[in-house]
């Protein structure tokens, strides 16, 4: 018992250090091994997603390799502003973390050679600049709705779950918004934009609703059958990882769709910061923006789709984003969820 | 002694200080203005902030629920980007926000909004601070909120505004510095047309300054005249002075003539009569002295008021040619008159003053001929001007220098053995400004001078 205490504090005490503490996911180097410098690249997207636009952009500057760096949107957000790591540039789809580290003095001021490729609405003073879209979608099981029609609405989604439990009872998957910073935002967003979404909340708590940690779950369960749908899904991925035939239909739900910003910011505590600013330009060129959208699958700032897409609702990257933040309104929030999700 | 300041200076030293003052004090008040709207604005939303996490605050049986108002945060983004900063305490603690944010430290009877600048991590921010006493189960909590933002935005537009105003400055500034020179310029037009006026004027003009003149400068104008009556007034007397002076000379010289002349004509010794012929030759001389003395004064005396007449010219040019022939006929000396052109030539001249110079040119030209020669006037109508040319077969003036040869009782350089007083060439020469003519001696092209008056036709 004594031992485990020990072995305890010291792992506490090892967390504490500033060296990589934060949790990595994976780390990968791209380039020559005996190029002149590294761009350091802390970032929340799969470095597999992310490798054409790596590969252009080495192909673009032969003298650079990149040490790719992936992590948490959380953990991302806690080696920045917590800790003293030196990455030159953090791509996060987190966009209210990624402006709390601007608010808070995290980040440089960035001029960028293509400056006016980033619309004013992607980006908050030279600090966070958005340069891939992401519409946060519904997902749902084909063979399930060979009865049902499709949902527009979340009205309509409430009416169905209510008039089909048996479909849906254990059957229905959505970020879990205690882990994922993603899915915090997606819920918090949503009930700012209607009061449906707690009532959608509480049937599906009624539902007995699985929640996820990531996109990537709920798009293979819903795949494969074992979920009827699942309620804010990043677009992008789904699109990106499900076959033509899939069992899995994509819906962009009519009454609103938002529509995520994928930002990147230069910390301050970069040691390079100009090769971070580099590969930002890389990201937001014309060149950048093409590989983004046709190979990366990240849809680009003007995706012609996500434009014509009804009632679409970019979430503003704007100081409001910084009010869910806060310890005391995340709290009461996550109570709400809770009293919604978890009636018995 | 120091030297004096210029009127333009006096006046535009003034006029630019005031300009610059005006300049300085429009851009100041502008920054001034601006920055108080533009923090006025910010102090609103800032308060709009705080009194609405306020209001949002409840209580419930131990614990306390803060609401940060979304859209509250989105605007006070919204107009700047402006990064945003807020602190609450419960009873004096840390409650949630930013808690390196400062508090201002307020008293508990504190119930407005309160507010100050601050560092945070080395930006300036303006910071709202209210605070509320609520009572929950018997016990007094206090709540503390604070929300604070940056002032980039405000030191933005204070910039854009600092270029505008220092540019609307300028422009005023330039603007009123070319009313100034104008309003300089315009001052001084009357005084520098008074001195135009006066400058303008012939040697001899000593009218009184008329013509409209501002009031301010009539004091001068007076004393200008007072003084122009005063000098007038003093010439006058030495010219009659002199006038009567000549006069005096001059008769009993004719009576040493005519008395030499009889004593001549009695007279039997050659030596005498030798001594007698000196006396009259030199009598002679004086009286035509005192005669130009005379002419001189007339001249001076008529430039003041001349009187003008349209005068035929040939008819001039007889009548002295006429009563200079006795003269002439001393020395056996013809005066021919002709007018090269067809046609009578009429003149605007004072009959006297012209009759004066052309007796002086004649007179000069007998003056200098040698007995038994011929003297031609001709007169030739070029255009708008009537040359009146004197020829003489006379010494001529070769090798004189002429310069200077037009003032007061100086002579040619070639004619000591000639008496002469030094004044007929002065009097035409003065006579000529007076008529708007000019005078020109030069050698004639055989032998002898060419004296020529030239005059405006009418």
């Amino acid at each position: 018992m004594r031992n485990i205490t020990i072995t305890c504090l010291l792992i506490y005490v090892i967390n504490l250090l500033p060296v990589a503490a934060f949790e990595i996911e994976l780390e990968e180097t791209f380039g020559d091994n005996d190029s002149v410098s590294t761009v350091q690249i802390l970032s929340s997207t799969d470095s597999e997603r992310f490798r054409p636009v790596i590969n252009g952009f080495i192909n673009r500057n032969p003298e650079l390799s990149v040490r790719y760096v992936t992590a948490s949107t959380a953990e991302i957000y806690t080696a920045i502003a917590t800790e003293s790591t030196t990455f030159d540039l953090v791509i996060s789809s987190a966009m209210d973390l990624q402006m709390k580290l601007a608010n808070d003095g995290f980040t440089k001021t960035v001029t960028l050679a293509g400056n006016e490729n980033v619309p004013n609405w992607a980006r908050w003073r030279s600090e966070v600049f958005g340069f891939a879209l992401e519409p946060i979608v519904l997902l749902v099981s084909k063979q399930d709705f060979l009865d049902l029609k499709f949902p527009k609405t979340r009205r309509d989604l409430l009416a169905l779950m209510r008039n089909n439990p048996d479909i849906f009872i254990n059957r229905i998957g959505t970020y879990d918004p205690k882990i994922s910073g993603a899915g915090y935002l997606f819920s918090t967003q949503d009930s700012r934009q209607s009061d449906t979404f707690w009532r959608l909340a509480e049937v599906m708590g009624r539902l007995n609703t699985k929640l996820y940690c990531c996109t990537s779950k709920m798009i293979e369960a819903v795949d494969s059958g074992e979920l009827a749908l699942a309620y804010n899904v990043l677009g992008s991925y789904a699109n990106a990882e499900l076959p033509s035939d899939s069992n899995a239909q994509v819906i962009a739900l009519e009454d609103y769709t938002q529509i995520l910003l994928r930002t990147a910011v230069v910390p301050l505590a970069s040691k390079r910061p100009d090769l971070g600013t580099r590969f930002l330009d890389y990201l937001i060129s014309v060149e950048g923006q093409d590989i983004l959208d046709k190979q990366a699958k990240l849809p680009a700032l003007n995706n012609f789709e996500i434009s014509k897409l009804a009632n679409r609702k970019p979430i503003r990257l704007d100081s409001g984003l910084l009010v869910f933040l806060d310890k005391l309104k995340r709290s009461a929030f996550l109570r709400e969820w809770d009293a919604a999700l978890f009636q018995n | 002694m120091r030297k004096p300041i210029s009127l333009r200076w006096r006046l535009l030293v003034p006029l630019i200080i005031t300009a610059i003052i005006t300049s300085a004090l429009l851009y100041f008040t502008m920054r001034q203005v601006t920055k108080q709207a533009v923090q006025a604005t910010q102090e609103a939303l800032l308060e709009k902030a705080v009194t609405s996490i306020l209001e949002q605050t409840r209580f419930t049986e131990n614990n306390v629920e803060i609401d940060l108002p979304y859209n509250i945060f989105t605007m006070l983004g919204a107009i700047s980007e402006d990064k945003v900063y807020y602190r609450v305490d419960l009873d004096g603690l840390f409650l949630t926000g930013y808690e390196d944010l400062r508090l201002k430290n307020l008293t508990v009877d504190n119930e407005y909004i309160f507010f100050s600048s601050t560092i945070f991590r080395g930006v300036k921010l303006r910071q709202a601070t209210v605070q509320q006493l609520f009572l929950v189960n018997g016990k007094s909590r206090l709540i503390q909120i604070t929300v604070a933002q940056t002032q980039l935005f405000q030191e933005a537009i204070l910039r854009d505004m600092s270029r505008n105003a220092g540019v609307i400055g300028i422009s005023f500034f330039g603007f009123a510095l070319l009313v100034a020179l104008l309003a300089t310029r315009s001052f001084l037009r009357p005084i520098n047309s008074l001195a135009g006026t006066v400058s303008r004027r012939g040697a001899h003009d000593l009218r009184p300054v008329k013509g409209p003149t501002p009031p301010e400068l009539m004091p001068l104008v007076l004393s200008l005249n007072g003084f122009i009556s005063r000098l007038t007034g003093t010439l006058r007397q030495t010219e009659t002075f002199i006038a009567e002076a000549a006069h005096h000379i001059r008769t009993p010289l004719s009576l040493v003539k005519s008395e030499s002349q009889l004593a001549l004509r009695k007279s039997k010794s050659s030596e005498n009569r030798k001594h007698l012929h000196n006396i009259i030759e030199s009598v002679d001389m004086s009286i035509r002295s005192a005669g130009q003395l005379l002419d001189h004064a007339l001249v001076l005396y008529r430039s003041e008021k001349i009187d003008e007449k349209r005068l035929d010219l040939a008819v001039v040019v007889q009548h002295v040619a006429d009563n200079l022939q006795p003269a002439a006929d001393l020395k056996d000396i013809i005066i021919k008159t002709e007018i090269i052109n067809n046609g009578d030539i009429f003149v605007m001249a004072d009959r006297v003053l012209l009759e004066v110079a052309l007796r002086n040119m004649l007179d000069n030209a007998i003056k200098y001929s040698n007995p038994d020669q011929l003297i031609f006037v001709k007169m030739v109508l070029d255009q708008n001007f009537v040359r009146i040319i004197v020829l003489d077969n006379g010494r001529g003036i070769k090798g004189v220098k002429t310069k200077g040869i037009h003032k007061r009782f100086k002579r040619g350089s070639n004619v000591d053995d000639v008496i002469g007083s030094g004044l007929g060439l002065a009097i035409i020469s003065e006579i000529c400004i007076i008529l708007g003519g000019s005078f020109i001696l030069k050698n004639n092209k055989g032998v002898g001078a060419c004296a020529i008056l030239q005059l405006p036709v009418c």
